[in-house]
Protein backbone atom coordinates (compact mmCIF):
# COMPACT_ATOMS: atom_id res chain seq x y z
CA UNK A 1 0.00 0.00 0.00
CA UNK A 2 1.16 3.44 -0.82
CA UNK A 3 1.86 6.04 1.80
CA UNK A 4 -1.07 8.29 2.60
CA UNK A 5 -1.01 11.58 0.75
CA UNK A 6 -1.02 14.65 2.90
CA UNK A 7 -3.99 16.57 1.52
CA UNK A 8 -2.73 19.82 2.97
CA UNK A 9 0.07 19.72 0.42
CA UNK A 10 -2.33 19.30 -2.47
CA UNK A 11 -3.17 22.47 -4.36
CA UNK A 12 -6.80 23.44 -4.75
CA UNK A 13 -8.36 23.16 -8.21
CA UNK A 14 -8.43 26.38 -10.21
CA UNK A 15 -11.66 28.27 -10.73
CA UNK A 16 -13.91 27.28 -13.63
CA UNK A 17 -13.37 30.61 -15.39
CA UNK A 18 -9.59 30.25 -15.26
CA UNK A 19 -9.77 26.72 -16.60
CA UNK A 20 -12.15 27.73 -19.40
CA UNK A 21 -9.93 30.66 -20.42
CA UNK A 22 -6.84 28.47 -20.48
CA UNK A 23 -8.43 25.68 -22.48
CA UNK A 24 -9.97 28.24 -24.84
CA UNK A 25 -6.69 29.79 -25.88
CA UNK A 26 -4.99 26.43 -26.16
CA UNK A 27 -7.78 25.18 -28.46
CA UNK A 28 -7.65 28.45 -30.42
CA UNK A 29 -3.94 27.91 -31.03
CA UNK A 30 -4.64 24.42 -32.35
CA UNK A 31 -7.50 25.50 -34.60
CA UNK A 32 -6.06 28.76 -35.95
CA UNK A 33 -2.37 29.00 -35.08
CA UNK A 34 -1.63 32.18 -37.02
CA UNK A 35 -4.74 34.05 -35.88
CA UNK A 36 -3.96 32.94 -32.32
CA UNK A 37 -0.50 34.50 -32.37
CA UNK A 38 -2.02 37.78 -33.61
CA UNK A 39 -4.67 37.58 -30.91
CA UNK A 40 -2.11 36.96 -28.17
CA UNK A 41 -0.38 40.19 -29.08
CA UNK A 42 -3.73 41.99 -29.17
CA UNK A 43 -4.38 40.63 -25.67
CA UNK A 44 -1.01 41.98 -24.53
CA UNK A 45 -1.92 45.43 -25.78
CA UNK A 46 -5.54 45.48 -24.68
CA UNK A 47 -6.63 42.59 -22.46
CA UNK A 48 -10.20 43.88 -22.34
CA UNK A 49 -10.68 43.71 -26.10
CA UNK A 50 -8.47 40.65 -26.20
CA UNK A 51 -8.43 39.78 -29.90
CA UNK A 52 -7.11 41.34 -33.08
CA UNK A 53 -10.65 41.62 -34.44
CA UNK A 54 -11.94 43.43 -31.36
CA UNK A 55 -8.94 45.74 -31.17
CA UNK A 56 -8.95 46.66 -34.86
CA UNK A 57 -12.65 47.03 -35.54
CA UNK A 58 -13.65 49.05 -32.48
CA UNK A 59 -13.70 52.75 -33.41
CA UNK A 60 -13.10 53.63 -29.76
CA UNK A 61 -9.79 51.76 -29.47
CA UNK A 62 -7.34 54.45 -28.34
CA UNK A 63 -4.78 55.51 -30.89
CA UNK A 64 -1.92 54.74 -28.47
CA UNK A 65 -3.01 51.10 -28.37
CA UNK A 66 -3.12 50.88 -32.13
CA UNK A 67 0.39 52.31 -32.26
CA UNK A 68 1.65 49.80 -29.73
CA UNK A 69 -0.10 46.92 -31.46
CA UNK A 70 1.37 47.93 -34.80
CA UNK A 71 4.88 47.91 -33.34
CA UNK A 72 4.42 44.47 -31.78
CA UNK A 73 2.79 42.96 -34.86
CA UNK A 74 5.58 44.42 -37.00
CA UNK A 75 8.07 42.71 -34.68
CA UNK A 76 6.17 39.46 -35.11
CA UNK A 77 6.53 39.98 -38.85
CA UNK A 78 10.30 40.30 -38.59
CA UNK A 79 11.08 37.94 -35.68
CA UNK A 80 8.20 35.45 -35.56
CA UNK A 81 9.18 31.81 -35.23
CA UNK A 82 6.93 30.53 -37.97
CA UNK A 83 6.23 31.72 -41.50
CA UNK A 84 2.52 31.93 -40.73
CA UNK A 85 3.24 34.13 -37.68
CA UNK A 86 5.40 36.43 -39.77
CA UNK A 87 2.74 36.67 -42.46
CA UNK A 88 -0.02 37.39 -39.94
CA UNK A 89 2.20 39.93 -38.18
CA UNK A 90 2.67 41.73 -41.46
CA UNK A 91 -1.06 41.80 -42.22
CA UNK A 92 -2.08 42.95 -38.77
CA UNK A 93 0.57 45.68 -38.65
CA UNK A 94 -0.96 47.11 -41.82
CA UNK A 95 -4.42 46.64 -40.36
CA UNK A 96 -3.41 48.68 -37.30
CA UNK A 97 -2.26 51.48 -39.58
CA UNK A 98 -5.56 51.22 -41.45
CA UNK A 99 -7.59 51.39 -38.23
CA UNK A 100 -5.63 54.43 -37.02
CA UNK A 101 -6.32 56.17 -40.32
CA UNK A 102 -9.97 55.10 -40.54
CA UNK A 103 -11.03 55.82 -36.97
CA UNK A 104 -8.62 58.57 -35.92
CA UNK A 105 -7.44 60.11 -39.20
CA UNK A 106 -3.84 59.47 -38.14
CA UNK A 107 -0.93 57.96 -40.03
CA UNK A 108 1.04 55.67 -37.73
CA UNK A 109 3.28 53.97 -40.27
CA UNK A 110 5.92 55.21 -42.66
CA UNK A 111 4.03 54.05 -45.74
CA UNK A 112 3.21 56.65 -48.37
CA UNK A 113 -0.29 56.47 -49.85
CA UNK A 114 0.73 54.26 -52.71
CA UNK A 115 2.59 51.76 -50.53
CA UNK A 116 -0.21 51.74 -47.97
CA UNK A 117 -2.82 51.06 -50.65
CA UNK A 118 -0.77 48.23 -52.10
CA UNK A 119 -0.32 46.67 -48.66
CA UNK A 120 -4.00 47.11 -47.81
CA UNK A 121 -5.16 45.47 -51.03
CA UNK A 122 -2.81 42.58 -50.50
CA UNK A 123 -4.02 42.08 -46.93
CA UNK A 124 -7.68 42.34 -47.94
CA UNK A 125 -7.13 39.53 -50.43
CA UNK A 126 -5.61 37.26 -47.78
CA UNK A 127 -8.20 34.79 -46.48
CA UNK A 128 -6.03 34.03 -43.47
CA UNK A 129 -6.88 37.48 -42.10
CA UNK A 130 -10.19 37.52 -40.17
CA UNK A 131 -13.09 38.75 -42.33
CA UNK A 132 -14.00 41.61 -39.98
CA UNK A 133 -10.48 42.98 -40.18
CA UNK A 134 -10.49 42.75 -43.97
CA UNK A 135 -13.77 44.67 -44.06
CA UNK A 136 -12.28 47.42 -41.89
CA UNK A 137 -9.29 47.60 -44.21
CA UNK A 138 -11.59 47.95 -47.22
CA UNK A 139 -13.24 50.92 -45.52
CA UNK A 140 -9.83 52.45 -44.85
CA UNK A 141 -8.90 51.87 -48.47
CA UNK A 142 -12.03 53.72 -49.61
CA UNK A 143 -11.28 56.58 -47.24
CA UNK A 144 -7.71 56.75 -48.53
CA UNK A 145 -8.66 56.83 -52.18
CA UNK A 146 -11.35 59.43 -51.43
CA UNK A 147 -14.53 60.27 -53.30
CA UNK A 148 -14.18 60.13 -57.04
CA UNK A 149 -14.85 63.34 -58.98
CA UNK B 1 17.63 37.27 -27.60
CA UNK B 2 17.50 33.54 -27.79
CA UNK B 3 14.13 32.39 -29.02
CA UNK B 4 12.50 29.73 -26.91
CA UNK B 5 12.39 26.31 -28.41
CA UNK B 6 9.15 25.59 -30.15
CA UNK B 7 9.79 21.96 -30.77
CA UNK B 8 7.40 19.36 -29.49
CA UNK B 9 8.06 18.53 -25.88
CA UNK B 10 9.75 15.26 -25.04
CA UNK B 11 7.26 12.39 -24.89
CA UNK B 12 5.70 12.00 -21.50
CA UNK B 13 4.84 8.70 -19.92
CA UNK B 14 1.22 7.72 -20.00
CA UNK B 15 1.05 6.80 -16.37
CA UNK B 16 2.97 7.67 -13.24
CA UNK B 17 5.92 5.38 -12.69
CA UNK B 18 5.40 4.63 -9.01
CA UNK B 19 2.44 4.10 -6.78
CA UNK B 20 3.34 7.17 -4.74
CA UNK B 21 3.42 9.22 -7.91
CA UNK B 22 0.01 7.88 -8.87
CA UNK B 23 -1.38 8.64 -5.45
CA UNK B 24 -0.18 12.21 -5.64
CA UNK B 25 -1.21 12.73 -9.23
CA UNK B 26 -4.80 11.52 -9.02
CA UNK B 27 -5.53 12.27 -5.38
CA UNK B 28 -7.11 15.64 -6.10
CA UNK B 29 -9.63 14.45 -8.68
CA UNK B 30 -10.61 11.36 -6.68
CA UNK B 31 -10.98 13.34 -3.46
CA UNK B 32 -12.99 16.06 -5.24
CA UNK B 33 -15.52 13.50 -6.47
CA UNK B 34 -15.86 11.74 -3.13
CA UNK B 35 -16.07 14.94 -1.11
CA UNK B 36 -18.65 16.42 -3.45
CA UNK B 37 -20.74 13.27 -3.20
CA UNK B 38 -21.63 14.32 0.32
CA UNK B 39 -18.89 12.81 2.48
CA UNK B 40 -17.34 14.86 5.24
CA UNK B 41 -13.73 15.93 4.77
CA UNK B 42 -12.17 13.30 7.00
CA UNK B 43 -14.27 10.49 5.57
CA UNK B 44 -13.57 11.66 2.02
CA UNK B 45 -9.83 11.56 2.72
CA UNK B 46 -10.05 8.03 4.07
CA UNK B 47 -12.15 6.85 1.15
CA UNK B 48 -9.76 8.48 -1.29
CA UNK B 49 -6.85 6.70 0.31
CA UNK B 50 -8.82 3.46 0.31
CA UNK B 51 -9.66 3.79 -3.35
CA UNK B 52 -6.05 4.47 -4.29
CA UNK B 53 -4.82 1.46 -2.31
CA UNK B 54 -7.60 -1.00 -3.18
CA UNK B 55 -8.52 -0.10 -6.74
CA UNK B 56 -6.03 2.21 -8.40
CA UNK B 57 -3.09 0.15 -7.20
CA UNK B 58 -4.67 -3.01 -5.78
CA UNK B 59 -6.63 -3.84 -8.93
CA UNK B 60 -3.99 -2.29 -11.17
CA UNK B 61 -6.22 0.34 -12.71
CA UNK B 62 -3.10 2.12 -13.87
CA UNK B 63 -2.10 -0.96 -15.85
CA UNK B 64 -5.27 -0.58 -17.88
CA UNK B 65 -4.26 2.83 -19.08
CA UNK B 66 -3.60 1.98 -22.68
CA UNK B 67 -4.95 2.78 -26.07
CA UNK B 68 -7.57 0.07 -26.11
CA UNK B 69 -9.11 1.32 -22.90
CA UNK B 70 -9.79 4.77 -24.28
CA UNK B 71 -9.90 7.69 -21.91
CA UNK B 72 -8.31 7.05 -18.56
CA UNK B 73 -10.37 9.93 -17.14
CA UNK B 74 -13.67 8.18 -17.75
CA UNK B 75 -12.26 4.86 -16.57
CA UNK B 76 -11.09 6.43 -13.33
CA UNK B 77 -14.35 8.30 -12.83
CA UNK B 78 -16.50 5.20 -13.22
CA UNK B 79 -14.15 3.23 -10.96
CA UNK B 80 -14.53 5.83 -8.18
CA UNK B 81 -18.29 5.84 -8.64
CA UNK B 82 -18.43 2.04 -8.41
CA UNK B 83 -16.15 2.04 -5.40
CA UNK B 84 -18.47 4.40 -3.52
CA UNK B 85 -21.46 2.27 -4.45
CA UNK B 86 -19.63 -0.82 -3.14
CA UNK B 87 -18.77 0.96 0.10
CA UNK B 88 -22.37 2.08 0.49
CA UNK B 89 -23.72 -1.42 -0.11
CA UNK B 90 -21.19 -2.93 2.28
CA UNK B 91 -22.04 -0.49 5.06
CA UNK B 92 -25.74 -0.87 4.42
CA UNK B 93 -25.57 -4.66 4.56
CA UNK B 94 -23.51 -4.57 7.73
CA UNK B 95 -26.14 -2.46 9.40
CA UNK B 96 -28.99 -4.69 8.29
CA UNK B 97 -27.16 -7.77 9.54
CA UNK B 98 -25.04 -6.62 12.46
CA UNK B 99 -24.63 -10.20 13.64
CA UNK B 100 -24.48 -9.19 17.29
CA UNK B 101 -28.18 -9.29 18.04
CA UNK B 102 -28.50 -5.58 18.49
CA UNK B 103 -31.53 -3.74 17.17
CA UNK B 104 -30.97 -1.58 14.14
CA UNK B 105 -31.99 2.04 14.64
CA UNK B 106 -33.18 4.10 11.76
CA UNK B 107 -30.52 6.70 12.71
CA UNK B 108 -27.85 4.24 11.61
CA UNK B 109 -29.18 4.29 8.09
CA UNK B 110 -29.86 8.00 8.07
CA UNK B 111 -26.22 8.67 8.83
CA UNK B 112 -25.13 6.95 5.64
CA UNK B 113 -23.26 9.28 3.39
CA UNK B 114 -25.69 9.83 0.58
CA UNK B 115 -24.84 12.38 -2.08
CA UNK B 116 -25.71 15.93 -1.13
CA UNK B 117 -27.97 17.14 -3.90
CA UNK B 118 -27.52 20.75 -2.78
CA UNK B 119 -23.93 20.67 -4.03
CA UNK B 120 -22.72 20.71 -7.62
CA UNK B 121 -22.46 17.31 -9.20
CA UNK B 122 -19.49 15.24 -8.05
CA UNK B 123 -18.62 14.75 -11.70
CA UNK B 124 -18.12 18.52 -12.11
CA UNK B 125 -15.78 18.61 -9.13
CA UNK B 126 -13.88 15.63 -10.51
CA UNK B 127 -13.44 17.27 -13.91
CA UNK B 128 -12.38 20.60 -12.48
CA UNK B 129 -9.70 18.88 -10.40
CA UNK B 130 -8.70 16.74 -13.38
CA UNK B 131 -8.21 19.74 -15.70
CA UNK B 132 -6.34 21.60 -12.96
CA UNK B 133 -4.03 18.59 -12.68
CA UNK B 134 -3.37 18.59 -16.44
CA UNK B 135 -2.62 22.31 -16.46
CA UNK B 136 -0.27 22.03 -13.48
CA UNK B 137 1.49 19.08 -15.11
CA UNK B 138 1.99 21.05 -18.33
CA UNK B 139 3.32 24.04 -16.42
CA UNK B 140 5.65 21.87 -14.33
CA UNK B 141 7.01 20.10 -17.41
CA UNK B 142 7.52 23.37 -19.20
CA UNK B 143 9.25 24.97 -16.23
CA UNK B 144 11.61 22.01 -15.91
CA UNK B 145 12.40 22.15 -19.60
CA UNK B 146 13.07 25.89 -19.50
CA UNK B 147 15.33 25.59 -16.47
CA UNK B 148 17.23 22.69 -18.03
CA UNK B 149 17.79 24.71 -21.19
CA UNK B 150 18.77 27.98 -19.56
CA UNK B 151 15.55 29.71 -20.56
CA UNK B 152 14.72 31.12 -17.14
CA UNK B 153 13.88 34.49 -18.64
CA UNK B 154 11.32 33.04 -21.04
CA UNK B 155 9.73 31.03 -18.24
CA UNK B 156 9.60 34.00 -15.91
CA UNK B 157 7.94 36.20 -18.53
CA UNK B 158 5.37 33.55 -19.34
CA UNK B 159 4.63 32.61 -15.76
CA UNK B 160 4.38 36.14 -14.40
CA UNK B 161 2.61 37.71 -17.35
CA UNK B 162 0.28 34.90 -18.48
CA UNK B 163 0.00 31.86 -16.23
CA UNK B 164 -0.32 33.37 -12.78
CA UNK B 165 -2.70 36.16 -13.83
CA UNK B 166 -4.88 33.70 -15.72
CA UNK B 167 -4.94 30.92 -13.16
CA UNK B 168 -4.55 32.76 -9.87
CA UNK B 169 -5.71 36.28 -10.66
CA UNK B 170 -2.25 37.70 -9.88
CA UNK B 171 -1.63 41.18 -11.31
CA UNK B 172 0.59 40.92 -14.41
CA UNK B 173 3.86 42.88 -14.33
CA UNK B 174 4.21 45.63 -16.92
CA UNK B 175 6.32 45.14 -20.02
CA UNK B 176 8.62 47.84 -18.75
CA UNK B 177 9.28 46.06 -15.46
CA UNK B 178 9.97 42.78 -17.26
CA UNK B 179 12.37 44.55 -19.61
CA UNK B 180 14.17 46.05 -16.66
CA UNK B 181 14.27 42.74 -14.77
CA UNK B 182 15.81 40.91 -17.73
CA UNK B 183 17.78 43.74 -19.26
CA UNK B 184 15.80 43.72 -22.49
CA UNK B 185 15.80 46.60 -24.93
CA UNK B 186 12.57 46.22 -26.92
CA UNK B 187 8.93 45.59 -26.12
CA UNK B 188 8.82 43.03 -28.89
CA UNK B 189 11.29 40.81 -27.03
CA UNK B 190 8.61 40.36 -24.41
CA UNK B 191 5.69 39.96 -26.81
CA UNK B 192 7.46 37.49 -29.08
CA UNK B 193 8.55 35.48 -26.07
CA UNK B 194 4.95 35.32 -24.94
CA UNK B 195 3.79 34.09 -28.35
CA UNK B 196 6.43 31.34 -28.35
CA UNK B 197 5.78 30.31 -24.78
CA UNK B 198 2.02 30.18 -25.19
CA UNK B 199 2.52 27.86 -28.14
CA UNK B 200 4.95 25.74 -26.16
CA UNK B 201 2.51 25.51 -23.25
CA UNK B 202 -0.24 24.42 -25.63
CA UNK B 203 2.05 21.68 -26.96
CA UNK B 204 2.82 20.49 -23.42
CA UNK B 205 -0.85 20.45 -22.48
CA UNK B 206 -1.81 18.55 -25.62
CA UNK B 207 0.88 16.02 -24.88
CA UNK B 208 -0.23 15.61 -21.28
CA UNK B 209 -3.85 15.17 -22.34
CA UNK B 210 -2.74 12.75 -25.04
CA UNK B 211 -1.08 10.58 -22.43
CA UNK B 212 -4.48 10.01 -20.82
CA UNK B 213 -6.27 9.04 -24.00
CA UNK B 214 -4.12 7.71 -26.82
CA UNK B 215 -1.06 8.81 -28.69
CA UNK B 216 -2.65 10.62 -31.62
CA UNK B 217 -2.89 14.43 -31.66
CA UNK B 218 -6.49 14.06 -32.85
CA UNK B 219 -7.31 12.04 -29.75
CA UNK B 220 -5.81 14.72 -27.50
CA UNK B 221 -7.68 17.51 -29.28
CA UNK B 222 -10.94 15.61 -29.01
CA UNK B 223 -10.37 15.12 -25.30
CA UNK B 224 -9.53 18.81 -24.86
CA UNK B 225 -12.78 19.76 -26.59
CA UNK B 226 -14.69 17.35 -24.41
CA UNK B 227 -13.11 18.81 -21.28
CA UNK B 228 -14.10 22.27 -22.46
CA UNK B 229 -17.67 21.08 -23.05
CA UNK B 230 -17.74 19.56 -19.58
CA UNK B 231 -16.60 22.85 -18.06
CA UNK B 232 -19.25 24.72 -19.97
CA UNK B 233 -21.91 22.27 -18.85
CA UNK B 234 -22.74 21.23 -22.41
CA UNK B 235 -22.27 17.58 -21.51
CA UNK B 236 -22.49 15.76 -18.19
Amino acid sequence: MTNPVDPTTRPEPFQDGSLRDTLAWVLHSLDQPAVASGDWIAYEVDAKRGTAVALLTDPTTPLARLRRARILWAALRSEGERAEDRSMGSRLAIAAAAAAYLFHGERISNHDDSALLTALRSAVADDAVPAEVRLMMQMAERKLTGPIG
Amino acid sequence: MTAPSNESPAPREAAPRSSDEAAVRYWGAIYAYIRQSGRRDEEARELTQGFIADVLLGRNLLGRLDEKRGQFRTLLLSAVRNYLADVYRFNHAARRHPGDGRVIRSDDLANDALPDRQNPAPESAFHRAWISMLIRDAADAMRAECVANGRDMQWDIFESRILRPMLEGAPPPSYESLMERWNLTALSQVSNTIVSMRRSFAAHLVQGVGATVDTSPAGARGELRELMSLLEGRIQ
